[in-house]
Order: structure tokens, then C-alpha cells, then sequence
């Protein structure tokens, strides 16, 4: 079994009218990483999740899941 | 807050050019040492070219403070902080460490199959010298392309 992290921090970026340089300012990080997130090119940490779900204003959870694809 | 931005990423433009510029001089002594050391006869255009080497040092790092002076990255510390403790710029590094590392290994076994085939005198010294500049080399290239 196969698990990959999907995201959906740029829909709730977007929905808030948030640009990637502000949400990175927002969490303390540049532009880049927040577009590496966006495009699946970076797993955050913990920490960094927690920082931008807190940051839009939702769950971890809501903001990252994990999708299993069988093999 | 636009001017926090433009720092932000002039502050990484600025951090890509000093590694460019490391990495620019550290295969240009790198090649030059191999040259000297492999190509008997190269001893006047190696020691010609090493005598050009500081002056380009030079020319090079008062442009990199007169880049950092011009941008005021000097005075913005905190701007600077989130660059260096960036999280893709953390895991790029660690990335282009284990995979430069898993090079210079690898590297090892044409480099000894080759320089037991010729018959160069100074063969170890060569295989250490070009061991230092391919490591170095592959770490700042790989970081470079995994911090885009």
C-alpha cells in the first residue's frame, strides 16, 4: 500500500485572499517554501503544518491528508 | 510590507550568488590544481592563473558587500533569520548532502579502476584533489537546483 500526502493549502490560501508571500511571512518562511508545499515538491514538518493551519485559521487535519493507493 | 518581500527575496537572490561565486572559485582552483598536477609542462599557465585568482577573490567579494550594502540586507537581521532557517532551504541542504556524499563514494571505483590503468606518477595526489572538488562541486550545484 502506497500513501501520499495530498495538501490543499493553496485552495484555502486562495480563499482567503492570501497571497504566498504573505502566508509565508505569516509563518515565519520564504515564498519558495511555501510554493514547494503547494506543488507537492516538500513534506513540512510538524511544526510547519501546525504553523499554517494555525495561520489560516483550521485543523491540521483539514489542511493536509494522507491518501492511500493500493499497489 | 511590499518592502519586507522585495528583501525577503532579494535576501535569497543575494544568498544564490555568494554559493555561485563559491562554487564558480572552487572549480576554478579545483581545475587548476588538477592541471597542474596531471599535465606536466602546465606549471607557467597554472601559476599565471593563479596569480589572476586573488584579484578575482577580490573583485568578487567587494561587489558581494556592495550587493548586500545596496539591498540593506545588512540591517535587516530578522529577514536574513528566515532565509537561513527556512525549512525547503534546511531540507535542500540536508538532500544535497546525502546525495553529493553517495557521489564522492561512488566516484571512488572509475577513479581507482582509472588511475590504476594510466600511469600517472602522482595518481593518489590527483584522486584527492579531484575527490575535494567533486564533492564540494556536486553539494553547491545540487543545493542550488533543490533551493530553486
Amino acid at each position: 500500500m502506497k500513501t501520499t500526502l495530498n495538501n490543499k493549502v493553496k485552495f484555502y490560501r486562495t480563499q482567503q485572499n492570501l497571497t504566498q508571500a504573505k502566508l509565508g511571512e505569516l509563518a515565519g518562511i520564504t515564498r519558495k517554501s511555501v510554493n514547494a508545499i503547494e506543488t507537492n515538491r516538500m513534506v513540512p514538518s510538524v511544526i510547519l503544518a501546525l504553523l499554517l493551519a494555525n495561520v489560516l485559521n483550521m485543523a491540521v487535519e483539514k489542511l493536509f491528508d494522507i491518501e492511500y493507493t493500493n499497489e | 510590507m511590499n518592502n519586507d518581500i522585495n528583501h525577503e527575496e532579494v535576501c535569497v537572490k543575494y544568498c544564490r550568488r555568494s554559493i555561485q561565486l563559491a562554487l564558480t572559485l572552487i572549480v576554478v582552483t579545483g581545475l587548476i590544481a588538477i592541471a597542474q598536477l596531471a599535465i606536466p609542462g602546465s606549471e607557467m599557465l597554472t601559476k599565471n592563473l593563479m596569480t589572476l585568482l586573488p584579484v578575482y577573490l577580490v573583485i568578487s567579494i567587494i561587489w558581494l558587500f556592495r550587493l548586500k550594502k545596496k539591498t540593506g540586507i545588512l540591517n535587516n537581521t530578522s529577514v536574513f533569520r528566515v532565509v537561513m532557517e527556512d525549512e525547503l532551504r534546511v531540507q535542500s541542504l540536508n538532500r544535497a548532502f546525502r546525495h553529493s556524499f553517495l557521489c564522492v563514494i561512488l566516484s571512488q571505483i572509475p577513479m581507482a579502476y582509472f588511475f590504476n590503468v594510466t600511469s600517472i606518477i602522482s595518481a593518489s595526489i590527483i584522486q584527492s584533489v579531484l575527490t575535494i572538488v567533486l564533492g564540494v562541486t556536486t553539494f553547491l550545484t545540487l543545493f542550488l537546483i533543490y533551493d530553486r
